[in-house]
């Protein structure tokens, strides 16, 4: 909402924590919150933090890429960073507004090509990193950025992804976020997609104490695509809720959609998709998967992945499977002289590379292969 | 719209649209209260211990908010319903005994036919009450009760009090503690150890009063080993204003027993049909839910099944037609507590001038429960630009050795397949019927035969008006 811009960018912090606080935390009867107790969340240490005249960012960015990159201007910055909806989650970004820093913000302008940026942040404390991308028309560019905890104990965050993409505008965007066991983590990463954009999204968590991410793909121009692939590793007691939206407002637009959940010792993974297909949206294609592979008695998987498809003419479907490793397929490993743990650990291996296959950067592959690889070979073993 | 699609409102309402003159022995007023629970009870004679089970469910119905993450239902008046309407002073068991009315109604609607042709045993009942029941004598020989749900109540007291409410107990769900208040006929049934009734059990449900509640509640018992269908059918004439249909079905299925509960739903388009459907499967037993809601302004059913003991299975089937104004919501729950359970949902839903339908599903596989399988199919098709398909599973996994699968799709007909059809010379209608035909036949091919051409045929009455 344009209304909304001024407010947003002259609101000083503390009228954002008023709001915060008068927002109610989300109560645990709303659809979305059914399945991870928001009570859990350290509210409390968040507005303290945000209370203080000045405070540390409790963030280390690191960035590295090959050109130097351009800002976005602060009317962009604005109606990009605007809090459009209220919604069950609004008292996260009232919170994140009241503390957010820093703001990473590039333009990716239209001459650069196949061009890779890698953003690094250091998480040390009660934290609120923002990172936004706004795409020119004709740029192609691969995007790296992790979160990740500076200590190993708690290192609460409240992040914010924004990317915007132009018309035509290429982008190959990859997230992690391997954060302390011990770190509540909230995030909302939001895409808009014009006409005949292409968005490649690739994400990998290893979950935490209590992990929730709202992951939404708007997709609102003719034309525009976009394909996502995720994958949560879990272990020990580590949880991570992900919830997706690909929003179809537009005709003949394309979203693909992979979500896996790999779940060791009493790790529990819930996945919340949604396909909204609007009247207007002719033609989409659309497809949501939702894969789990539980190689513990007590891992705990959900998956809801919902539909709501209000145009006829469209290809919409979604999957969801929820199974160990095949006896079949182990057994094959055993005879070929495998230990039962070697031969787990090998079909986990094999249902994680069909998510990192896709990831075009050689290292950030090679790295989110061996934190699988740890997870479960710690858990097998 | 065109001559065509006028004739087949006509038929269809001619079929099923009309009402007789309101004429009973008791109508009560509009309005819920204790005294109302309290007369209902008395009226039935019914022994204290259920009068108390009735008021206490209506405080619990009291207390409970409306269920707010379905269907809208904010148009539900709970003011502005009869709850009780007493047609008979009794069930009849010669169908020449039951008022004239009545009858008129149920001979209209082919009910005499059908049990003569092919039916163990016949249900109706009209507005609260049971009017008339039948079982042939052969399965009576045999042990099996058929009976109203009051009538059970009244001569196998032990039996009714040990399952009564066991399954869907009123705390449930506001809607379901609504009916243990106010309950009144359904079906009563008991298969003993062994039996196998081999041909269908049938109710028939009617509301015919203006602003009409029907609370049936029905309960069933297959004992271990033994093997029942029961099908039900479900009309009402088309009123300006609406009526509520909020029924309890309980189905205890014991070791090694088969039941099939099949639901053909054609109310009219002023009817919100809110139903609690729940069956327990004990080892190896296998529950079958059929259920086809093709009318109705609004349906929320999910028929669900416990499986409880090991090697028990579950089948659901389900058909979703929503047309103008029309909101089904229809779907299932299965929750597996016991190894080497499976379950099987396919679902098939059409959504028509601007019509919506919704899949709501729940699985859950508890710890413990190894070796459970779980396959999951939900269909849509949308008929048009103007209409709404929706898809909402929820799946809930706490055992490693489980393999559970769900896939859904919505689309609409293939420009191909229609060309290829008129290319042999079907009309546009006639061969979107046909591939509608097609789309439900898993389901409709489960049906016994003559309502399988009957469910063929209101789909094809739906389907005329589709084009052109």
């Amino acid at each position: 909402m344009d209304s909304q811009i001024p407010a947003l960018t002259s609101t000083p912090r503390t009228s954002a924590l008023e709001i915060a606080q008068q927002t109610a935390i989300p109560d645990r009867k709303q659809e979305d919150w059914r399945h991870l107790d928001p009570q859990a969340f350290p509210w409390e240490e968040f507005e303290q933090a945000a209370l203080q005249e000045y405070r540390q960012p409790c963030v280390d960015s690191q960035v590295e890429s090959g050109v130097v990159l351009p800002t976005i201007d602060a009317a962009k910055l604005a109606q990009i960073l605007a809090i459009r909806e209220e919604d069950a989650d609004s008292k996260f970004l009232y919170l994140h507004r009241a503390l957010t820093s820093p703001i990473v913000a590039y333009r990716i302008p239209g001459n650069l090509r196949d061009g890779a940026i890698r953003i690094v942040q250091r998480i040390s404390g009660p934290a609120a990193p923002t990172i936004v991308l706004y795409v020119e028309s004709g740029a192609d560019a691969i995007v790296y950025h992790r979160w990740e905890s500076e200590t190993s104990g708690a290192t609460p965050m409240i992040g914010r992804i924004e990317i915007m993409l132009e018309r035509g505008a290429r982008l190959q965007f990859l997230h992690e976020d391997q954060l302390s066991a011990a770190s509540p983590l909230y995030y909302r990463a939001h895409t808009q997609l014009a006409e005949n954009a292409h968005l490649d999204w690739g994400v990998f968590t290893t979950g935490s104490v209590w992990h929730a991410a709202k992951m939404t793909i708007d997709l609102q121009g003719a034309g525009a695509e976009s394909t996502t692939y995720g994958l949560f590793c879990g272990a020990g007691a580590r949880t991570a809720e992900h919830r997706t939206v690909q929003n179809h407002a537009c005709p003949r637009a394309k979203s693909d959609l992979v979500f896996k959940s790999l779940l060791a010792g009493k790790s529990h993974s819930v996945y919340q998709g949604m396909i909204r297909v609007e009247k207007a949206a002719q033609r989409t294609d659309a497809y949501q998967a939702s894969r789990n592979l539980i190689l513990s008695p007590t891992a705990h998987a959900e998956t809801i992945p919902r539909l709501e498809i209000l145009a006829d003419d469209v290809r919409c479907s979604h999957g969801a499977t929820v199974g160990t490793v095949d006896v079949n397929m182990l057994f094959y490993l055993m005879t070929r002289g495998l230990s039962r743990a070697q031969a787990l650990a090998m079909a986990a291996e094999g249902f994680a590379e069909e998510v990192i296959r896709r990831v075009p950067l050689k290292d950030i592959a090679a790295r989110w292969r061996s934190a699988v690889q740890q997870t479960i070979g710690n858990n097998l073993a | 719209m065109s001559n065509k699609a006028v004739d087949s409102d006509i038929d269809n309402y001619e079929r099923y649209g009309f009402h007789q003159p309101e004429k009973y022995l008791v109508k009560m007023d509009k309005g819920l209260s204790r005294r109302v629970v309290e007369e209902i009870s008395a009226y039935k004679n019914e022994p204290s211990w259920m009068r108390d089970f009735r008021l206490k469910s209506l405080d619990i119905f009291l207390s409970k908010p409306m269920p707010t993450w379905g269907a809208d239902l904010s148009g539900v008046d709970f003011d502005n319903i009869h709850y009780y309407v007493r047609p008979t002073d009794r069930p009849q068991h010669n169908w020449d005994d039951v008022p004239e009315d009545i009858k008129n109604t149920f001979d209209k609607l082919g009910i005499p036919e059908a049990e003569k042709k092919f039916l163990a045993g016949v249900g109706a009942q009209y507005e609260s009450e049971m009017v008339y029941h039948s079982l042939q004598k052969q399965w009576e020989e045999l042990g099996v009760i058929f009976l109203d749900t009051d009538t059970g109540l009244r001569d196998h007291p032990d039996i009714f009090r040990k399952y009564f409410a066991s399954i869907v107990p009123p705390s449930d769900n506001k809607l379901a503690a609504l009916n243990s208040a106010v309950w009144s006929g359904g079906s009563f049934i008991y298969i003993p150890p062994g039996v196998h009734v081999t041909i269908p059990l049938q109710a028939y449900f009617r509301i015919n009063a203006q602003n009409m509640g029907q609370f049936e509640r029905t309960l069933i018992i297959a004992d271990e080993g033994s093997n029942v269908h029961y099908v039900e059918g479900c009309t009402a004439p088309v009123y300006s204003s609406d009526s509520l249909h909020a029924a309890v079905v309980e189905c205890i299925v014991k070791k090694g027993a088969r039941m099939r509960y099949t639901t053909i739903q054609n109310w009219s388009r002023n009817v919100y049909n809110l139903v609690t459907k729940r069956a327990i499967a004990e080892d190896d037993a296998i529950v079958e839910w059929v259920d086809c809601n093709l009318g109705s302004k609004m349906t929320m059913k999910y028929p669900a099944v416990f499986l409880k003991g090991k090697g028990a299975r579950a089948d659901i089937l389900s058909v979703a037609y929503a047309g103008s104004g029309q909101h089904i919501e229809a779907g299932s729950k299965i929750i597996h507590s016991a190894p080497h359970t499976t379950s099987v949902v396919v679902s098939k839903s059409i959504s028509r001038g601007g019509g919506r339908t919704s899949y709501r599903g729940l699985l859950k596989i508890l710890n413990g429960a190894v070796g459970s399988k779980s396959s999951v199919r939900c269909d849509a098709l949308l008929m048009d630009e103007m209409s709404r398909s929706d898809t909402y599973p929820y799946m809930d996994v706490k055992e490693e050795k489980v393999t559970l699968g769900h896939e859904a799709t919505v689309s609409r007909i293939g420009d191909e397949q229609l060309f290829y059809l008129m290319s042999r010379a079907l009309s546009q209608a006639q061969a979107t019927a046909l591939i509608v035909q097609g789309f439900i036949e898993p389901v409709v091919k489960e049906l016994p035969m003559e309502y399988a051409l009957e469910m063929n045929r209101l789909i094809q009455l739906q389907m005329e008006g589709s084009v052109g």
